[in-house]
């Protein structure tokens, strides 16, 4: 038996909690035992948002977010820049959702479910029109590679500056340019051939901002 | 994170009415799939990862992950099969403890003062009582291995299609689907109590390698040293239960003499006279534990004397005279052990080693090895090797022969294992042989003696009984 470390019970507090990035990506390559709590604290709700919008409505994502936190807490000594810790954990969360893909196209493929999701809990505080638009966004989602999936929902959906987004993918922000641009008109072009989706788009102020409660 | 930037480099191909229908997309995303504010799921979550982390997960996992890209590399041939056993192949189950300490590799301690709870996230939950302590081992997505190293737990496993689960206690195995069960092991008597409250399982050991079924209500009792295993009815557990709230003493020496004289009919007086003389004052709990060992199966009177559990327990071997005509192996099966023994000893053993089926030589062995008559069980494994070579009982009695010899004798069994892995390779036991081949190569050579062996049981079976062993003796 290796070196005995007490239960959870007896982690102790990060004092650190209310420093920086760089100091807590330190800390949690260092194993120190409170940094688990306070990475969670920090990020979790933005990995679970990032997961959740990648992936779409009626995916649980909570077993990914636990897989993302873990696979960072196995690679932290390797982030070179301590200071980029909240790309680097995107960036796992971001490749946690390709492997989820990839497995709900073989779901798909397998025809196991027919859109590969797996069923979930209900949605709440949503219309049904807002409702069905997002389920029809999300459709129109699955019809593109992964890489546009997630540069239109990191850029589009979460606002991500350009920098941000090639950090998170780890590539260069000339190639982010090149492929967003790419993504951002196939995706509007199919949107707009969607009558579910262009009523949202052709309507400023009017069907659409009304059923998300005001527009944005 | 920005928000919604004024600069929208990138996206300049689309001119600004395309920036504006692709920002209304955007927010029709995150309308529809708002920030969730779930404090309680948030505080399980952070729970989860902080327990996960403690233990050291993230490192397993990236081994595993290791292993898995490589695999999937090479079998990029039968890429279909690969992205089945994608889709199948979801993290493993993870677990969290509550009030008790534990190590990166998996051991878990209740302190002294309380008891510490294991919660599996499929919903199974392991209570461990004031100073028991457990080992977590391979985790899957069916279940996971679990060694109780000590003291008494309390398991409630998820009934789940697929379930599997394994609970290791000393040299035994506790084989399990969904149900809930109690389990006591003291190394030090090598002594296993598992009380069944629910379902059915499987135990597995030195002294039923083959395995005995158990059923709701149940209570088991095996003790190493005398070679016995004991089933009691879930009526005879309730009333020992009874009699040890009336005279502990006088329950456990009634049932110690139940083992011996019930078992063999003869002897009753001394024996239950050697168990009364020899059981000192039980602790707490252990009354009702030592009842259950010795109790045969038409229950001795919980609380009466040794003589009477002894009378007790060959008249009811006697009064089954009407089942004669039932096969011995289906009375094994129910726990008729003395019986068997007594129908034999009427027909008389030699005619029986001499002249009876593969199944009664098998049967009599088993009922012999149950009630710690290891000689007479030598016998009957001899007479099958001898008579029946060829059959699978036959080849598997050679198993049993290793098994019996391996506390004492270990280069014997050895030859045994061997014996059985050159006629059986690919048989039942064939893991269990290895494996303990493995371990009294160990005893009797070494570490360094052991570790080819270790390296061909990792090879075969990766994910079995004992893989760890065989991992920590190829550790330098």
């Amino acid at each position: 038996m290796g070196e005995a470390r007490l239960a959870r019970g007896a982690v102790q507090a990060l004092p650190l909690a209310a420093t920086s990035d760089e100091a807590l990506a330190r800390a949690a390559a260092a194993g120190h035992p409170g940094a688990a709590a306070v990475v969670w604290t920090r990020f979790a709700p933005l990995v679970r948002r990032l997961l959740r919008r990648t992936l779409g409505p009626g995916d649980e994502v909570e077993d990914r977010v636990q897989d993302t936190f873990l696979r960072f807490f196995r690679s932290a000594g390797e982030l070179r820049d301590p200071a980029l810790l909240q790309s680097y954990i995107v960036g796992i969360a971001m490749r946690v959702a390709r492997e989820e893909l990839r497995r709900r196209r073989l779901r798909r493929w397998l025809q196991l479910t027919p859109t590969g999701v797996l069923p979930e809990a209900a949605w709440s505080g949503v219309d049904a029109g807002a409702r069905a638009a997002v389920a029809r966004l999300y459709t129109l989602l699955d019809g593109v590679d992964d890489r546009a999936r997630m540069l239109f929902v990191l850029r589009h959906i979460e606002g991500l500056e350009l920098t941000e987004i090639a950090a998170a993918m780890d590539t260069s922000l000339a190639t982010v340019k090149r492929h967003l641009a790419r993504a951002s008109q196939r995706i509007l072009a199919a949107a707009q051939r969607d009558p579910e989706l262009a009523a949202y788009l052709e309507a400023p102020g009017g069907e659409s901002a009304a059923r998300l409660g005001g527009g944005a | 994170m920005s928000g919604q930037g004024p600069e929208r480099a990138g996206d300049r191909w689309a001119g600004a009415e395309g920036e504006v229908k692709l920002a209304r997309l955007g927010d029709l995303a995150r309308v529809g799939l708002p920030e969730v504010d779930d404090a309680a799921r948030d505080a399980a979550g952070q729970e989860r990862l902080v327990a996960a982390v403690v233990r050291g997960a993230g490192r397993e996992e990236g081994r595993r992950r290791a292993i898995t890209r490589g695999a999937t590399v090479l079998a990029a041939a039968a890429a279909i099969a690969a992205a089945v056993a994608v889709v199948w192949w979801p993290s493993p189950i993870d677990y969290a403890v509550e009030n008790g300490t534990t190590t990166a590799e998996g051991y878990v301690a209740a302190p002294a003062g309380g008891e510490a709870r294991v919660r599996f996230t499929e919903g199974s939950v392991v209570v461990l009582a004031a100073g028991a302590s457990m080992r977590v081992g391979e985790r899957g997505r069916e279940g996971a291995r679990v060694a109780l190293e000590g003291g008494r737990a309390s398991f409630e496993i998820m009934r789940r299609t697929g379930a599997r689960w394994s609970v290791e206690v000393g040299p035994f195995v506790i084989e399990v689907t969904g149900t809930a069960f109690d389990v006591r092991w003291s190394r030090e008597a090598g002594e296993l109590v598992v009380q069944l409250r629910e379902g059915a399982v499987v135990v597995r050991g030195p002294v039923a390698p083959e395995g005995v079924s158990m059923r709701a209500g149940q209570r088991l009792v095996a003790r190493l040293q005398e070679g016995a295993l004991e089933i009691q009815s879930g009526e005879a557990a309730r009333m020992d239960d009874l009699g040890a709230g009336v005279g502990v003493e006088g329950a456990r020496a009634a049932t110690a003499g139940a083992v011996e004289g019930g078992a063999a009919g003869k002897d009753a007086n001394a024996q239950g006279t050697g168990a009364e003389g020899a059981g000192p004052e039980g602790t707490e709990g252990a009354g009702a534990e030592a009842n259950a060992q010795g109790t045969g199966a038409e229950g001795a009177g919980a609380g009466a004397g040794a003589e009477k559990g002894g009378a007790e327990g060959a008249v009811g071997g006697a009064a089954k005279g009407h089942e004669v005509a039932r096969s011995w192996s289906k009375r094994v099966a129910e726990g008729d052990f003395g019986g068997v023994l007594m129908d034999a000893e009427t027909r008389g053993i030699q005619s029986v080693l001499a002249q009876g089926s593969i199944d009664d030589l098998s049967a009599l062995a088993d009922a012999a090895r149950y009630t710690g008559r290891s000689e007479l069980a030598r016998k009957a494994l001899l007479a099958m090797r001898k008579r029946f070579a060829a059959s699978s009982s036959g080849r598997a009695a050679a198993f049993l022969l290793g098994r019996m010899a391996d506390g004492f004798a270990p280069a014997e069994a050895i030859t045994w294992y061997d014996t059985y892995l050159a006629e059986s390779p690919g048989g039942a036991f064939a893991a269990e042989a290895l494996g303990r081949k493995m371990v009294a190569t160990q005893r009797t050579g070494g570490r360094a003696a052991a570790r080819p062996i270790a390296e061909r049981y990792l090879a075969r079976y990766p994910r079995g009984g004992h893989a760890a062993a065989a991992r920590a003796l190829l550790e330098p």
